[in-house]
Parts: structure tokens; C-alpha cells; sequence
């Protein structure tokens, strides 16, 4: 067993200086919830919540901008979300019909360029550099993008345009609902110097409250500070701070089929601490990064947990595995493994968390075990089962037992 | 205490003693050794608490008896920059001093009784083994055992001990080693109902003392532990927890087709092949037919291979892929000039090796 230990940060150059405008986050508002409006007139001007029975989970997994007046927001608890709106249409949701129309979206995207990278089922990041010849250039291709998502699935989705993913996103987040924002090279700055500093992605309540501390309340504020500052106050997250304030940000958009990693993560609208809930979410991850590998036929020989404390901190273990595997449950045995041993005392409570999938291979053929063949067929003739249901009715169609029951499954 | 010691023998024993020392940081004093001079001999102890060394050191006049802590990592260094054969080494429980012919080493030393004791032999229940057979059989197994912490009750060497016959036996759930050996039983001593499986860092540890052929190794197995009694070092270890894999039950039980490969031939063939595999694609393809054995490999970037030796085969072809590690690691501790003869049902089921008639070698294909 291999274990690494990488603390993690932003490499590589800077895009700014030689920016273009290539980079499109495309949103839905709103999904769920529009989806029921579209398809259910009259619930149009009410406010729709679409949220898990309270049995499982009991959280929002989206709210209609009618409900959000009223302070709804996703991923809140459903007791909440009923005690702020009580008259509101509380909707348990219907997966397979959301993926459907995801999946719809994201033929749309790809017709525009190879370089989509979904963040969610209502959410990508695309690159259109090399197809401004034929498209037109990314202020053209997001008018389309638009325009095409609303006349073929009767969806708004919000559009940020901008030389980089954290810029592009921080556009359509700005810009929503029914939101087209472009950032050009030369506006950054200017961009992003009024904007509070929690609009820094990485910045939580805690961090927020740690740059107030230091007098530091806008984008601005922080950008003109010398880097080293950064760096002395907060570590390799601050420098992480200082290059998003200049409006850098060298992370690439990476389509599942080229990624030399793929992976999963979820942000917590609160710091969360109770281990048990973690382990929960940590399978669910588990399950959709095993899911994602085993559709682009490939296989990983290292699992990676990342872990975001409250202080903004992030931080990545691996385990290197004795062979590859698409295994959903060898996945987890790793991925487990990782957090019993990493996620405890101080690292808690948590406001993100992550699985990954690195070191992946492409050979075909398994080594085979002496003692666990049998197991392992029975697993992976499992994990192919529930692929096949949830291909053709959707994520939550089916869950891992211990999804549902208690979380030590 | 006090004594006069010669250079080399006592880097050599504090170099194999070390081997027990700690990696990882355990407790302070577990970072020493301790000697312990007293009538005539010098034993030298270390220990991670799961695995532990007595180890007598040769060679040294021992002047004042008495016990000490000795800084193992700058003890070893002194031991290896000295120029000069003959050292002077005085140590209590406060410091620890080498001199020799212009140049003096202190070191501050630590209380001896802090120190965690480590057992003697004292056995009338035990196996009695030739040191030599026990080192070839070490070699041929403890390579296959897992180092994954996923598969923990393989990462050690499973034992079994019964009458007259020994056999060790290692795996990592991909290839499984089996070596057998003839060995001498005191006092009903045996393994019969009992999966005992010895650490791999212990099993290195024991080989590592074996290397002075013509000595009688004495083992004994209790249900957590296991001592080794060699001509200078007992050997202390806590057994792997867990339960080993019923290795009988994989053994092919149908006859297949048979072949017979000369080890160094055979090896220089797989490296060859293996030089294209990379990473994305670790594969030799393996075809039996007409008399010959071709390996193929073709890596994602590397490119491909084709390699052919003469066998005496001419049954239906048959193809396998292997993971070429797994019998490069075994057909390096071979003789080179020995046979295998190699017993294949398909390309799906394990392929058994095996060399003389107490070796054995399995290996999982890829399917």
C-alpha cells in the first residue's frame, strides 16, 4: 500500500496574461423545480420544492425562485424549508425524469464542442477554443447554447462567459436567473474588485470571518495585497486566495474521457462534523465514481479522499491499490479506509468532501485472485445491474442498501 | 559497561539488530539498542514491540559488565566512518562514548530498564530445522506475500509444521508460493489446527540471520507468537491477526497439459517480452503450440514485443496473459540451470509451477 500525502494548490501559469475568452459555465435555474413548472402549468408562480422524502435524507434538492423569496435554498433540511414556507408545493421529485432532461442539455453542449465537463446533471463547464470557426465565437456559442436549451427543453439556463472556469462560474452565479454575463480579459479587475470576499471559491463563514479579521471585505481589498501576505496568514490557501483575487485560475476543463482522474465531490451548506453522516455521503460519492468509470471503461489504481476543513484548508490522501479496479465496492473498501484513518479530530468539522479516481488504466483485461474470483464477479455483475437500471430510469432509481439503511452498511 | 570491540563485527550485528528498530515513531527508546554485557557475552536487543532481536555480538572483551542504551542510527554511522578495527565502548544510563585512536564520540544514552525486555528460548515444544533449507525456503516464499493492508492476514508467511515436514507458504491473492522442507519435531511440537502466519518483516529479519550455513534453527509456535532460536539471535514476533486463505483449495484438481521450461531460458524470455509493457497495459500473452512458446506484449505507448523459445508441446494451442512481475520474482530465486515444469488447464484458471518436488508455484492469469 502506497499512501501520498499532497497538499493542494494551484499550479502552472498564469491565463490571465494570455487570456481568451473561452471558457462557458452553463447553469439551469432552478432545475427541478422548473422542470415541474414546465411540465405542470399550474404550478407556475407557486413556490415549487423539490425535496428528499424526510425518511432519507430530508433535504432540498432544489427550490423555484418563487421559493426562494422566502428563504429556501438547496441542501437545506426539509423541516426548514417547510417552517420558512409553509403554503409551498413540496414535491418528492422524480430522478430518472430530471436525468433525462440532463442528459438531453448535455447533447446540446456537446454538439458545440468535445470539451464538456459536468459538474452535475444541470451543470458544465465547456471550453469552445478551436470552435469559434464553425460556431462562432463564446459569446455566440452561449447566445446558442441559450437559446437552443430553451427552445428544445423549454429550460432557462444561466450562461457565464469568461477566459476561466472560476470566473465563468462566478458570472452565471452572478448573472442568475435567466443570466447571460460575459467577462472579457480585460474587465477582470474591474469584475471582481466590488465582490465580497466569500465569493472567493474556497471561502466559507469561518474563512470570511478570518479576512474580515484582517480588514479584508472585497475582492479588491485582497487582490492588492502583496501575495506574501496571503501566504503568511493562511498557508498554500491563501496563495490559492490571492491567485483567484487576480483572476487566475489555471485549472483546465477536462471531459470524463480524457481525464487522467475523475472524481466526485459535495460542499456542505454547514460544517459538518458527525462522522457518520460523512461516511453516508462518502458512499453516495463512491457509488457515482465507480458508476462514471465503469461508463468510460476504465479502471483506477490509486482512490484519493479530499477533504476541505472549515478552516478552508484542503487536503488529499490516496491509497494505491494492489490492482486496478471499477469495483464499486473495492472503491469503497479504499475509500473507507482513507477516511477512518484521516478523517478524525482536528480535520473536522468538514465542509467539503471528495473521492477520486487517479492513476487510470485502460487495459481491458483483470488479474485475476485466487481466493476472491467468485466475490468480485458477484460485485461487478452487481455494479453492472445497477448501471443498466440507472441508464434507463435514473440515478436514484436504485440505491446501495446501505445508502438507505444504517450508515455502516 | 565497558568493552573492547572489533569494528566490523559489531556494525555487522548492530546492522542486522537494526532491522527490528522502528520506522515509524513508536516510543522514543525503541529508536536505540540495547546491549546487555555480562559474563564474558554481549547481547544486543531491539524491537518494534511487534517483532524483537537478542542477538549475541562476537568479538568483543567485555571489561565492566552492565547494561546500556546505545543511539542506534549514530552508533551505526560511527561504526561505518571509522577507520581504524579497534573501538572502545563505554556507556551508562546517561551517556553513550566510542573512542578509538584520535577521535572520541559521546552520545547522551538513556536508562536501560525503560527498555521493553524481549524473550529468551526456552522451549521443550519446538521444530528443529537445517538453517540452509529454511533460507531457500524463506526466499522462495516471502517475496509472493501481500503488502497491501486491504488483504492484512496475507502480509506475512503462513507455517505449518507437523512430524517430520515443514512448509511454508505466501500469497497476495494473485500468485501463491509454497515451499516444503524436511524438519525434526521436540516434544510433539506442531501447527495441526492452527493457521499461524508470520510477519514478512519477521520472516526478512530471520533470513537475514540465517546467512551461515551449518547451523540448526529451533522455532516455536505459540497461538499469537513465534520464537526462533538461531546460533547467535532469538527471534521474537507477534503472528499476523486474521485468517489465512484456505490455500489447498486452489490447487487445480484437473489435469491439463504439461510443459517443461529451463528456468534461465525461460526468464530471459519474460524480461525480454516484459520490456513493452508499461503501466496502462502490465500483460505478457503466453502461447503453447508447435513446439514453441511465443510471448507477446504490447504496451498502450511503448510499443510491442515478440519473443519465442523452443518447448516440447504440441497439443492444442493454448493461450494465457500473466502479469510478467509474478514470474520474474519467481524464477529469480531458482537455480538457473533447474527445471519447471508448468501444468495449465486455460487461459482463465491459475497456472501451476513447479520446481523439483517441494516448490511450488501458482499464478492467477488475466482475464
Amino acid at each position: 500500500m502506497v499512501q501520498t500525502l499532497s497538499a493542494s494548490c494551484y499550479s502552472g501559469s498564469p491565463v490571465v496574461s494570455a487570456a481568451r475568452l473561452t471558457i462557458l459555465h452553463v447553469d439551469m435555474d432552478a432545475f427541478y423545480a422548473s422542470i415541474e413548472q414546465r411540465d405542470r402549468p399550474e404550478l407556475r408562480g407557486l413556490p415549487v420544492i423539490v425535496a428528499g422524502s424526510p425518511e432519507q435524507r430530508g433535504v432540498v434538492s432544489a427550490a423555484s425562485y418563487e421559493a426562494r423569496v422566502f428563504g429556501v435554498h438547496s441542501a437545506m433540511p426539509t423541516a426548514q424549508a417547510r417552517r420558512l414556507c409553509p403554503h409551498g408545493v413540496f414535491l418528492p421529485g422524480r430522478m430518472k425524469h430530471y436525468a433525462r432532461i440532463g442528459r438531453q442539455i448535455r447533447e446540446i453542449l456537446l454538439q458545440f464542442t468535445p470539451l464538456v465537463e459536468p459538474l452535475s446533471l444541470d451543470e458544465a463547464f465547456l471550453d469552445i477554443h478551436g470552435c469559434e470557426r464553425l460556431f462562432g465565437d463564446a459569446v455566440a456559442i452561449g447566445r446558442q447554447i441559450k437559446e437552443r436549451i430553451k427552445t428544445e427543453t423549454g429550460l432557462i439556463a444561466s450562461v457565464g462567459i469568461a477566459p476561466n472556469k472560476f470566473l465563468a462560474k462566478l458570472a452565471s452565479d452572478l448573472s442568475k436567473p435567466d443570466g447571460f454575463l460575459v467577462v472579457h480579459p480585460q474587465e477582470v479587475q474591474a469584475f471582481l474588485a466590488p465582490l465580497p470576499i466569500s465569493r472567493l471559491w474556497g471561502v466559507g463563514a469561518r474563512g470570511e470571518k478570518r479576512l474580515h479579521a484582517l480588514g479584508l471585505h472585497t475582492v479588491g481589498q485582497l487582490a492588492v495585497l502583496p501575495e506574501s501576505v496571503l501566504l503568511h496568514h493562511f498557508g498554500e490557501s491563501g496563495q490559492h486566495l490571492w491567485r483567484l483575487a487576480q483572476g487566475l485560475d489555471s485549472r483546465t476543463v477536462t471531459p470524463d474521457r480524457d481525464a487522467r482522474s475523475i472524481s466526485t465531490e459535495t460542499t456542505f451548506p454547514l460544517d459538518l462534523d458527525e462522522r457518520e453522516i460523512l461516511r453516508t455521503c462518502l458512499l453516495d460519492l463512491v457509488d457515482q465514481l465507480g458508476t462514471r468509470l465503469r461508463h468510460e471503461a476504465m479502471r483506477a489504481r490509486t482512490v484519493e479522499l479530499k477533504l476541505r476543513s472549515a478552516d478552508f484548508k484542503t487536503r488529499s490522501r490516496s491509497l494505491t491499490l494492489a490492482e486496478p479496479t471499477d469495483v464499486t465496492e473495492e472503491l469503497w473498501q479504499a475509500a473507507v479506509a482513507l477516511f477512518e484513518r484521516h478523517v478524525q479530530g482536528d480535520i473536522l468539522p468538514l465542509r467539503l468532501l471528495g473521492v477520486g479516481a487517479t492513476n487510470l488504466v485502460r487495459e481491458q483485461l483483470v488479474q485475476g485472485d485466487l481466493f476472491e474470483g467468485e466475490r468480485r464477479e458477484k460485485q461487478a455483475k452487481l455494479d453492472r445491474t445497477i448501471d443498466a437500471i440507472r441508464a434507463r430510469l435514473g440515478r436514484d432509481a436504485i440505491q446501495r442498501g446501505s445508502l438507505l439503511d444504517s450508515p455502516d452498511g | 559497561m565497558k568493552a573492547f570491540c572489533h569494528r566490523e563485527g559489531l556494525l555487522a550485528a548492530c546492522q542486522l539488530a537494526s532491522a527490528a528498530i522502528p520506522s515509524r515513531d513508536v516510543k522514543p527508546i525503541l529508536k536505540n539498542i540495547k546491549a546487555i554485557a555480562d559474563q564474558g557475552r554481549c547481547t544486543l536487543m531491539a524491537t518494534d514491540l511487534e517483532l524483537g532481536i537478542r542477538l549475541d555480538v562476537l568479538g568483543l572483551t567485555i571489561q565492566e559488565p552492565g547494561e546500556a542504551i546505545l543511539p542506534a542510527q549514530r552508533l551505526l554511522a560511527i561504526l561505518r566512518e571509522a577507520q581504524e578495527n579497534d573501538l572502545n565502548l563505554e556507556a551508562d544510563s546517561s551517556s553513550c562514548v566510542v573512542r578509538g585512536q584520535g577521535m572520541e564520540f559521546e552520545m547522551p544514552s538513556d536508562d536501560p530498564s525503560h527498555f521493553p525486555d524481549i524473550p529468551t528460548f526456552n522451549e521443550d515444544k519446538y521444530h528443529e530445522i537445517a538453517g540452509s533449507t529454511l533460507r531457500e525456503m524463506i526466499r522462495r516464499t516471502v517475496f509472493a506475500t501481500a503488502d497491501e493492508s486491504t488483504r492484512y492476514s496475507m502480509t506475512g508467511v503462513l507455517w505449518e509444521l507437523d512430524g517430520d515436514t515443514i512448509k511454508l507458504v505466501a500469497t497476495d491473492g494473485r500468485r501463491l508460493a509454497l515451499a516444503q522442507g524436511t524438519a525434526k519435531a521436540h516434544g510433539d511440537h506442531t501447527t495441526r489446527g492452527q493457521t499461524p502466519v508470520v510477519p514478512t518483516k519477521a520472516m526478512q529479519l530471520l533470513e537475514r540471520n540465517l546467512q551461515d550455513d551449518g547451523q540448526t534453527i529451533r522455532v516455536c509456535l505459540r497461538p499469537n507468537e513465534v520464537l526462533f532460536r538461531t546460533e547467535l539471535a532469538v527471534i521474537y514476533s507477534r503472528l499476523v491477526e486474521g485468517r489465512f486463505p484456505d490455500y489447498r483449495a486452489v490447487f487445480p484438481k484437473k489435469q491439463g497439459i504439461k510443459v517443461t521450461l529451463p528456468v534461465g531460458p525461460f526468464q530471459a524470455a519474460v524480461r525480454q517480452a516484459a520490456i513493452m509493457t508499461d503501466d496502462d497495459s502490465k500483460r505478457v500473452t503466453f502461447s503453447f503450440g508447435n513446439d514453441r512458446l511465443t510471448l507477446l506484449a504490447q504496451g498502450q505507448t511503448a510499443g510491442r514485443s515478440k519473443v519465442e523459445m523452443p518447448v516440447t508441446y504440441d497439443g492444442k494451442k493454448v493461450d494465457i496473459n500473466f502479469n510478467p512481475s509474478f514470474l520474474i520474482e519467481m524464477l529469480r530465486v531458482l537455480p538457473p540451470d533447474a527445471e519447471l515444469t508448468l501444468d495449465l488447464i486455460d487461459g482463465a484458471t491459475p497456472a501451476l509451477f513447479r520446481s523439483g518436488s517441494n516448490y511450488s508455484y501458482l499464478v492467477m492469469p488475466l482475464t
